[in-house]
């Protein structure tokens, strides 16, 4: 019969029947075979068992990460573990950092393959997620027998290395990556398998959810627009002939900011476009279609609005992760913010 | 997204784009149809001073919105 | 309407004295293709070709378009109708098809060396072209021609030796016969139709390339075509549309799937292309979800769409229509951005689309092995590291009608 994996469980003081708060600088111990909520672990495990536990205060491990990795690393020695098992934290902020800070330093110093069990609400979820696998539980020991039953499920079928598989990807937070994969069955194939569900009035799994989008509070001008100074900004790729502050065609990772003072227009033979999801023709030959100083300027003179920003600021607005696009748009409104900007004109291509 | 953390910093903005709907799905709170993908401020097939108050025209609207 | 395609399997392809087809070997007589192309396109100063057997290790760079041959036997001379013949009917009676075999256009023009056909065994099970018998053509013309034309007139030059390698198939065997009949079709229960976006307007400014029995992209309204019209010549493709080569277009994965489906009364298709603004955009979505509640009268539509981000406002928009009609949407789209999570990805957030099928991220980087043979590589390509691409660039993984099997997870 072939061996069984070694899997060595990682508790905090209160799972680990030492204590309360008052065991909270628990130094870290270890006691061979599954304590606590390791025993349900153990006994569900199949080509797995919990052959050890290691106890530590959650007070310790958050003011002493290097001694309770040092610790680890005896363990480790000793017992040659295949896989750690860290919690589950579910919402408790210093133990999930420190399931998360343990299975970070298994996976990055002693090559063993680890999961952390934490609610989505948890801190170190944010800051781990990227860094270690991280299963997905709820917010409290209600869900410790949900969570074992799915530790057990993904250790049970451990193999390759490798924690997580596509089988059971959906248990884990995802690390913020894309990647493509084969399935056995073409698009169409799949997309008329959905289809026969739902004509037939039953329902279908979709390939993707689509997100909730929140409201977002109105700024309000705060004076009148002929006291109003008014800034210019554009996702359209604006940059000057030659684009030698390498502003990207696409995917920007930046803004640029151009001091047009005294301009009464874009002339085009200055202003160039780097943008690649529009054709440039028309843009190039006049840059007001795109941001409209000369227009601006007109209302400026005239007295429609009191002043034009001294800056025009340009991006591009084509395959920019949102992240990227909501760090540029604060970074932005925050230098408007401090130049006394009272508001924009925005436009997207 | 842009016109959104812009106004995170209390300055209203409006959005000029030929795409509404990604802007209404963004929630975005002020937006201003272009008038098309390749030239939201311009007309091309009109002479360049006809575009030019086409243009001021335009921009005109996109202001008032700003008070509102 | 009935269709019957008559399909032959080329199993080895050969240079020799005279082109033919001999029981399941394709000849090839590299002479008498350039004689023949000259006929048919002006101005053509030089061909190349070359044959890429099944079992070749080879990477062709500068794939333009890949074309299946296909002929129609009746009614005859109805090739492509409004682009290398005159308009006519198609979408019934017998088509020829060659399988196993495909022409492969080469652009000469442009510097770039993207895209790729990875003609490997790796690449067999997951690109469509890997494992074909190829004939792949280069052409030259003056350099006082300007790159419209000369596309223009590499992409009719496809078609033509497509048509031209079917037509001596003088024995007149075949394989295979499929039948495709509406009569069959309306036995089945449940209706259902299919909006076929063919190309986007993001970058129809100049003259675009033929859509619909010739017509260009330019001012092109929603148009309702029987399923055999999709897959019989009718539709061309606009020759820099991404996402698909002429090839999906002819094996169009949806529309062969709703077809052989013995659930599905497969109504009709929509043909469309993405818009530019706003009126466009909703003009098209009332016209298109008016052919399919009061024409067709289908409770569900598949989607597929053109390349790009914008193109998914339009299916949005005509999905927001037909569901004011109870009539469901199933899209086929693809991530074509870097986001982290697999819905920030999606241009629209409206929620008309409770179900989605997402055929691939056109992003993915993927680094191709060094010691695969070349073929047209352009000598501005200096090979010195490794070759890295995004895999929309390698030809036959990404389909945007269907035909590959690749999904897309957050990991």
């Amino acid at each position: 019969m072939a061996e069984k994996y070694k899997v060595i469980h990682y508790l905090n003081q209160f799972f680990g029947q030492i204590g309360g708060e008052d065991s909270a600088y628990q130094e870290p111990l270890y006691k061979k075979g599954p304590v606590g909520p390791g025993n349900l672990l153990n006994s569900q495990l199949e080509n797995a068992e919990v052959i050890g536990t290691i106890i530590c205060g959650d007070n310790f491990a958050s003011e002493n990460p290097e001694k309770l990795v040092s610790f680890f690393r005896q363990v480790i020695a000793d017992e040659k573990p295949d896989i750690l098992v860290a919690g589950p934290a579910f919402n408790s902020g210093r133990y999930g950092m420190a399931c998360a800070n343990l299975c970070k330093s298994a996976k990055n110093l002693f090559g063993i393959a680890c999961l952390a069990g934490l609610f989505e609400g948890n801190p170190a979820v944010d800051l781990f997620r990227t860094d270690i696998d991280i299963l997905r539980t709820k917010a409290n020991a209600a869900g410790m027998k949900e969570a074992i039953h799915n530790i057990s499920n993904v250790v049970s079928d451990f193999s390759n290395g490798d924690l997580v598989s596509d089988a059971n990807r959906n248990l884990f937070f995802p690390k913020g990556k894309l990647k493509n994969i084969f399935d056995k069955d073409t698009a169409s194939d799949r997309a008329l398998h959905i289809l026969k569900l739902l004509v037939k009035g039953g329902e279908a799994a979709t390939e993707i959810e689509l997100p909730h989008i929140v409201n977002h509070e109105k700024a309000v001008l705060k004076k009148k627009l002929s006291e109003a100074e008014i800034a210019l900004v554009t996702d359209g790729g604006l940059v000057p002939v030659g684009n030698p502050e390498r502003l990207e065609s696409r995917g920007a990772s930046k803004f640029l900011v151009f001091d047009i003072t005294g301009s009464e227009g874009l002339q085009k033979d200055k202003w160039s476009i780097n943008h690649e999801g529009y054709d440039k023709q028309f843009v190039l030959e006049d840059p007001n279609r795109l941001v409209p100083l000369d227009a601006l300027r007109y209302f400026e003179k005239t007295g429609k609005i009191r002043k034009v920003h001294q800056q025009v600021i340009s991006t591009t607005g084509v395959a920019t992760a949102r992240a990227v696009c909501e760090k540029l748009g604060r970074e932005i409104g925050l230098m408007l913010q401090e130049q006394n900007v009272d508001a924009v004109i925005l436009t997207s291509t | 997204m842009i016109a959104n953390e812009i106004e995170r910093y209390h300055i209203p903005v409006v959005q000029v784009t030929s795409i509404p709907q990604i802007s209404q799905g963004m929630k975005v709170n002020r937006i201003f149809e272009g008038n098309g993908i390749t030239h939201p401020f311009g007309v091309p097939k009109e002479k360049a001073e006809n575009e030019r108050q086409i243009r001021i025209k335009m921009l005109s609207e996109a202001l008032e919105m700003l008070c509102h | 309407m009935k269709l019957l395609e008559k399909i032959k399997y080329i199993n080895r392809i050969d240079f020799g004295d005279h082109t033919r087809i001999d029981k399941d070997r394709l000849i090839v007589n590299t002479q008498e293709i350039e004689t023949f192309l000259k006929t048919k396109i002006d101005h053509l100063e030089d061909v190349e070709t070359k044959i890429v057997r099944s079992s070749d290790k080879i990477r062709i760079f500068r794939v333009f378009d890949v074309i299946e041959p296909r002929m129609k036997l009746t009614p005859h001379g109805t090739d492509y109708p409004g682009v290398i013949s005159k308009v006519g009917k198609v979408g019934s009676g017998e088509t020829l098809i060659l399988k196993n075999v495909a022409v492969v256009l080469i652009d000469g023009k442009k510097r770039e060396w993207k895209p790729v056909i990875e003609h490997t065994e790796s690449y067999g099970d997951i690109s469509n072209y890997a494992s074909l018998n190829l004939i792949c053509v280069s052409i030259k013309m003056g350099n006082e021609i300007d790159d419209q034309t000369y596309h223009r007139s590499l992409y009719i030059a496809g078609l033509q030796l497509s048509v031209f390698l079917c037509y001596r198939n003088k024995e007149n065997n075949v394989d295979v016969e499929d039948v495709y009949t509406d009569v069959n079709a309306r036995k089945r229960q449940h209706k259902v139709g299919y909006f076929y976006q063919l190309c986007s307007a993001q970058y129809v400014s100049s003259e675009s390339g033929p859509i619909f029995l010739g017509k260009t992209a330019d001012n092109f309204l929603p148009i309702a075509i029987t399923p055999t019209m999709g897959i019989d010549g009718a539709l061309t493709r606009n020759f820099f549309e991404q996402g698909f080569e002429t090839y999906s277009i002819q094996n169009n994965a949806i529309i062969y799937s709703l077809l052989k489906d013995e659930e599905i009364d497969f109504r009709g298709i929509v043909i469309s292309i993405s818009s530019m603004n706003d009126q466009d955009r909703t003009r098209n979505s009332l016209i298109a979800a008016s052919f399919f509640k009061n024409f067709m009268d289908v409770g569900a539509v598949v989607m597929s769409k053109a390349f790009g981000g914008a193109s998914n406002i339009d299916l949005e928009k005509t999905a927001n229509e037909l569901s004011e009609y109870n009539i469901v949407c199933v899209p086929i789209i693809q991530v074509t951005s870097v986001e982290e999570k697999l819905s920030d990805s999606l241009i629209f957030q409206t929620d008309v689309f409770k179900h989605l099928v997402c055929s691939g991220w056109t992003h993915e980087k993927v680094t191709l092995p060094r010691d695969v043979p070349n073929l047209f590589k352009p000598e501005t390509l200096k090979l010195e590291g490794d070759l890295i691409l995004e895999i929309e660039f390698i030809k036959g993984i990404i389909d945007n009608l269907g035909s590959g099997r690749l999904k897309v997870v957050e990991v």
